[in-house]
């Protein structure tokens, strides 16, 4: 491979092209493109969006019924294609019999490591998820903490370019939460592609301001959090400014053409911006030159949270 | 290793292989012990014997019975024969030639214990039931089993090319299959006494073969359908029992039908053979053979091929 067709694939670790999937009459994912390279990608929706369906495209569970996925170049269907990445599936399936460790050693012999290897791969992806003190227990008995622990310890034991996890975050605990963020962070850090399906916004704003948005089986928006609030024209920002003098503010601030509309109170005032960019600027600029004093300043509804609820509010939840 | 240890784990498939095992061992010791395994037990009717050219009426008694036929067992008329030769002061050639009469006899009620236990044990209960429900139950937990604990999806993510997982999950049925068909068949054969440990030694490759078609059979099943259990049991009870008793080439679709082929090849010295051959119109014993074999292979490239291109959905339980 030359140099720059291994760059070309490094870019598109994971990429989709008018992906189709149906489930007899009802369409799963509709026409969906999408390219992913090394970094954290938040995969977010309403339920019954279609994104378990778009991981089980990704991870070669599901054959798109047009179009085509593929990992590093390589069919997503193809066993090959999953030497390139690690899945932590939302289902809480296990071998319930086995320990922890030996579940995890077991997913390291299906990827074709020898007995020694295996047992140390465990070993090692036991400590990344915090789990080594607990894995000799049979997961029957396990939390669903733990549980999520031993799923991905399972995505990453052999260390693929691509991870994807769908709802990693469910049922842990703050601590567990946090140490998980941790571990996706380094984990992007390493130039690996994370492909995270979550509900939880907040903690996925936390690694990531790169979303894909789905609704009803659609690809409605990809790119960072910024960009796609930037697309809401129609859909002001509403920023909330503290001043001491903030009718004086409201009234300076009612005449720029950035400002769709405001209400003011005796000492805050919000703004609805029309293109945030450019009033952020001017605003910067008004309270440089004025030496206006403000005490609090704060989007309002440029959050995931907000923009989700934006874009299915438009579209309508499915 | 995991495939095979998994099914040792499905505890409710084993518990029920073992309690028809059990049911099937009380019922074969009973008739060892009661009334053991040859046609000497057997009852058959003759009309009284004529009197001077002097027919007696034909009457029933209230329960039915003919009071002017004669009921006897083959034991019976055994027992009569060996005593001929001390009812009178025969001549030694007449009196050789009648103890070697009761003694052909007594030999041939010996020998047909292996045919009565093949007829009433073997093709009735074991073949018609208990092979294939062993072989079903424990074909169809492999996949279903992981389908139903949607456990599945940790091979299917794997680097592993499906056919293989298809294939391996067949070779980790094999050894519980064979252990509960032979090992089973072995138990019954020694519960039967003599007979029974004959029919072991002359019928296990048919046995073998069987287990083999029966459990690549329902494996396939396994992989085509979302309810294996339920279309095994319909092939059963429906195929292999009602077609596999048809007459002309309807049976020939049946499994049992090429093990009982092979029944009847093996035991060709014993005097075992169809009611009416020339209606059953067995295959020989290297056809059933190649049949049987060819069923497994077939079904088993069918399911791997099946198995390779098939969407399981973790909610399709």
């Amino acid at each position: 491979m030359t140099e720059s067709a291994a760059a070309a694939v490094d870019s598109r670790l994971l990429a989709f092209e008018d992906a189709s999937k149906w489930y007899g009459p009802v369409i799963g994912v509709n026409q969906v493109s999408l390219a992913l390279g090394p970094g954290i990608t938040g995969l977010v929706g309403a339920n019954g969006a279609g994104k378990s369906t778009l991981l089980k495209l990704a991870t070669g569970q599901l054959k798109p019924d047009l179009g085509s996925v593929s990992v590093f170049g390589v069919d997503a269907w193809d066993w090959r294609a999953k030497d390139y990445f690690g899945y932590c599936p939302d289902v809480d399936a296990f071998y319930e019999e086995m320990s922890g460790a030996a579940f995890v050693r077991t997913i390291a012999r299906l990827c074709g490591y020898k007995a020694g290897e295996a047992a140390d791969l465990a070993s090692a992806a036991l400590e990344r998820v915090g789990m080594t003190g607990r894995a000799g227990r049979r997961i029957r008995g396990y939390s669903k903490g733990m549980r999520q622990r031993i799923k991905l310890a399972a995505a990453l034991i052999h260390d693929p370019p691509l991870v994807v996890l769908d709802e990693p975050l469910s049922g842990i605990d703050p601590v567990g939460r946090r140490e998980f963020l941790e571990l996706f962070l380094a984990l992007a850090g390493q130039n690996k592609c994370l492909l995270i399906s979550s509900h939880e916004l907040e903690a996925l704003e936390k690694l990531t301001d790169h979303v894909a948005v789905m609704a009803r089986g659609r690809m409605v928006a990809v790119g960072t959090l910024a960009t796609i609030r930037d697309l809401f024209e129609d859909m002001p920002l509403s920023v909330r400014i503290d001043c001491p003098e903030c009718r004086q503010l409201a009234a300076r601030l009612i005449t720029w053409d950035e400002v769709a509309g405001l209400d003011a109170g005796s000492d805050s005032l919000i703004v609805r911006a029309r293109n945030p960019r450019q009033f952020f600027r001017a605003f910067t600029r008004l309270v440089c030159d004025e030496g206006i004093a403000v005490s609090h300043f704060e989007p309002l509804d440029d959050s995931a949270h907000a923009i989700l609820g934006y874009l299915l509010g438009g579209i309508g939840k499915t | 290793m995991l495939s095979i240890r998994r099914l040792g784990r499905a505890r409710m498939m084993v518990f029920v292989a073992l309690g028809l095992l059990g049911v099937a061992l009380v019922l074969v010791a009973g008739k060892t012990a009661q009334t053991g395994w040859s046609i000497g037990n057997l009852r058959y009717s003759y009309p009284a014997p004529k009197f001077a050219g002097f027919t007696l009426p034909r009457v029933k008694t209230k329960d039915g019975r003919d009071p002017f036929r004669v009921q006897v067992t083959y034991g019976i008329v055994g027992e009569h024969l060996d005593m001929i030769p001390s009812l009178a002061p025969w001549a030694p050639p007449e009196a050789a030639m009648l103890s070697a009469a009761a003694a052909g006899y007594r030999g041939t009620l010996k020998a047909s214990g292996i045919v009565v236990y093949t007829r009433a044990m073997l093709f009735t209960m074991f073949l018609g039931f208990l092979l294939p429900v062993w072989c079903l139950s424990f074909a169809t937990e492999s996949l279903g089993g992981e389908l139903e604990s949607r456990s599945l999806v940790w091979l299917l993510t794997r680097p592993i090319p499906r056919w293989s997982i298809y294939l391996a999950k067949y070779l980790a049925i094999l050894p519980w299959a064979m252990v509960f068909s032979l090992g089973g068949f072995w138990l019954m054969g020694r519960s039967a006494g003599p007979a029974g440990r004959i029919a072991f030694t002359l019928y296990w490759p048919a046995i073998a073969l069987g287990t083999l078609a029966f459990t690549s059979l329902f494996h396939l099943i396994a992989a085509t359908s979302r309810r294996p259990t339920v279309v095994g049991l319909v092939y059963c009870f429906f195929l292999e029992t009602l077609l596999g008793d048809m007459p002309g080439l309807m049976k020939r679709v049946s499994v049992s039908y090429y093990v009982r082929c092979l029944i009847f090849d093996a035991a060709g010295g014993l005097g075992l053979q169809p009611d009416k051959p020339a209606v059953y119109q067995p295959v020989s014993g290297t056809t059933a053979a190649a049949v049987l074999v060819g069923v497994t292979v077939g079904a088993l490239i069918l399911g791997m091929i099946r198995f390779s291109r098939a969407e399981y959905r973790d909610d399709a339980t």
